[in-house]
């Protein structure tokens, strides 16, 4: 696993951070109430220890936003939530609570225009503060579980990095949780520490 | 096919979907039939011009948030039906544009890489028929949760009278207080709470005395008539918790938790005082009666409700034998009460 310095996650978790405030603007917009966001955690994990970074949520029934991102380096980017938290996040977004079944197509796509919003947020203030330039694939909903989240995972053998951001969100005094996943590749995470690094350095911090 | 044929908007114009391509500052590159159909703008005069000043309204919306995003970052983006109004002024047919009814549009904003210029396309799905299925859904969905709200009401009233006429199956019929079958189940029900939680249960025997004597001087309907008033009394009198059953022809049993000995006593004192006062008008005489008390209390004079109940039968045999109109607990003599 290559090593990730305590200045290079902070960083890091800076810049995501800022990311996130700025999805948080464009989602209190459409809920038209203040939509509060913020990233308080950033770990690296290799794929066997992501489930155990996921305990203590109530995971077992989750909804999935994911992406592809390329660029300086490549992720599969994904916003994990419980079901019953994305039901709430969908319910205020629609205007009325959603009854607790599953998720319709209409409901799964306003789940994956809030996802879509968040990581290209997230993604979009990388490449401004690194100064590179991404492309982003379209987002697509499922609906997973434990099993299948861990089928994922080991489905992409080249990606043995996990990085997992929690995302502590607010909507009209409710707290919800769910976290950011971004998978990548032993040498695309060499190319973000570097663009870390040339960050801190363009900052005249290292 | 022939040479020259722009194959890909041949594609395009079949497509039962909107595609619009736009330059970095927004300038309609191209725009299929669909387009043209739908906004009523042909592609020669959409062309060249920015999306904003073809449709100033959407200044400002997520779908030109989307659209930044795709040209400055590369990043596709949804634009979902569910959560916001129809973002571009496209109808289903002419005499919708009147009403300004929008079709219902699902967008999706891909960034494309043509050479070095920043360019995208805009998908657009009219998902109205889909929009309106699922907005039928909710509300039959909704239907069906009040009618179940109705059901449920229903049944809970259901329930309701059916334990009410399970209780007035368990009352007497001439007086309204349980019978005997069900102060004998109160007895023991408050025999284990009170053993359970080092209580006390103290019982009552009230007695009419010579009711035979009544009904064969007065008729039935007279001796009736003085049992009901002594069921009256006893509700009347005693605590809300007392349980009053009819135990005899002649006889209530009480069943009263929680309470002293001093305090049944009084009790008990103040029943018969009122009922040998109270005169009866009946069919022109005037009947009056007197009663009889026993009481005893667990855990003090029996440890189970066969006990207390023995104790009961003596005390009554020494009422009765002392000259009636008497209450009396066990271990009392007659003088001492």
């Amino acid at each position: 696993m290559v090593e990730v310095s305590e200045l290079q996650r902070d960083a890091l978790s800076e810049i995501i951070n800022i990311g996130v405030g700025r999805a948080a603007a464009s989602l209190s917009q459409i809920v038209r109430d203040e939509v509060e966001l913020s990233a308080p955690t950033v770990l690296f994990l290799e794929p066997s220890e992501v489930n155990q970074a996921l305990n203590g949520v109530e995971f077992d029934e989750l909804s999935v936003v994911s992406q592809d991102f390329s660029g300086p380096f490549d992720s599969r980017a994904m916003l994990v939530f419980p079901e019953k938290n994305a039901l709430v996040i969908v319910g205020h977004m629609l205007g009325e609570m959603v009854p607790p079944e599953q998720l319709s197509e209409f409901e799964q796509e306003a789940m994956c225009e809030f996802g879509n919003i968040i990581l290209n947020a997230c993604i979009s203030s990388l490449a401004d503060l690194f100064a590179v330039e991404f492309e982003g694939s379209l987002p697509s909903y499922r609906h997973a579980d434990r099993q299948t989240l861990e089928i994922l995972e080991t489905s992409v053998g080249d990606r043995p990095v996990v990085l997992v951001v929690q995302v502590d969100l607010k909507i009209r005094k409710q707290e919800l949780q769910g976290h950011l996943i971004f998978m990548m590749s032993v040498t695309s995470l060499s190319e973000l520490l570097d663009s870390i690094d040339h960050y801190l350095a363009r900052q005249g911090i290292v | 096919m022939a040479v020259g044929i722009d194959c890909g908007s041949l594609v395009t114009d079949a497509l039962p979907n909107g595609i619009v391509v736009l330059d970095g500052e927004t300038k309609v590159l191209f725009w299929n039939k669909w387009m043209e159909r739908h906004s009523g703008i042909p592609s020669d005069q959409a062309q060249g011009r920015c999306l904003g000043e073809l449709f100033p309204r959407i200044a400002g919306t997520r779908l030109v948030a989307a659209i930044q995003t795709a040209l400055m970052h590369r990043l596709a983006g949804i634009v979902s039906p569910s959560i916001h109004a129809p973002p571009l002024p496209l109808y289903r047919h002419a005499e919708d544009c009147a009403k300004d009814e929008r079709l219902a549009q699902l967008i999706h904003v891909v960034p494309i890489k043509l050479a070095d210029a920043k360019v995208c396309t805009l998908y657009v799905q009219d998902v109205t028929a889909a929009v309106l299925r699922e907005r039928r859904l909710n509300e039959q969905a909704k239907e069906l949760a009040a009618s179940n709200a109705v059901l449920q009401a229903q049944l809970d009233e259901i329930q309701a009278l059916q334990s009410k006429i399970a209780e007035m199956s368990a009352r007497d019929a001439l007086t309204g207080v349980l019978d005997r079958e069900h102060i004998e189940q109160k007895l023991e029900e408050a025999f284990a709470i009170a053993a359970k939680n080092a209580g006390t249960v103290a019982v009552a025997l009230f007695d009419v005395d010579l009711l035979k004597k009544i009904n064969e001087t007065h008729g039935h309907a007279a001796g009736d008539a003085i049992l009901k008033s002594l069921a009256g009394l006893l509700k009347e009198v005693l605590p809300g918790n007392a349980s009053v059953g009819r135990l005899d022809e002649d006889s209530f049993l009480v069943v009263m938790p929680a309470i002293s000995l001093d305090e049944v006593q009084h009790l008990a004192e103040q029943v018969r005082r009122r009922f040998a006062d109270q005169q009866l008008g009946y069919q022109g005489n005037l009947v009056t009666a007197t009663l009889s008390a026993g009481l005893a209390i667990f855990p003090e004079h029996g440890g189970t409700s066969e006990e207390l109940m023995q104790c009961l039968d003596l005390v009554m045999f020494l009422a009765r034998h002392d000259g009636y109109d008497r209450v009396l607990a066990y271990g009392q003599t007659p003088q001492e009460a």
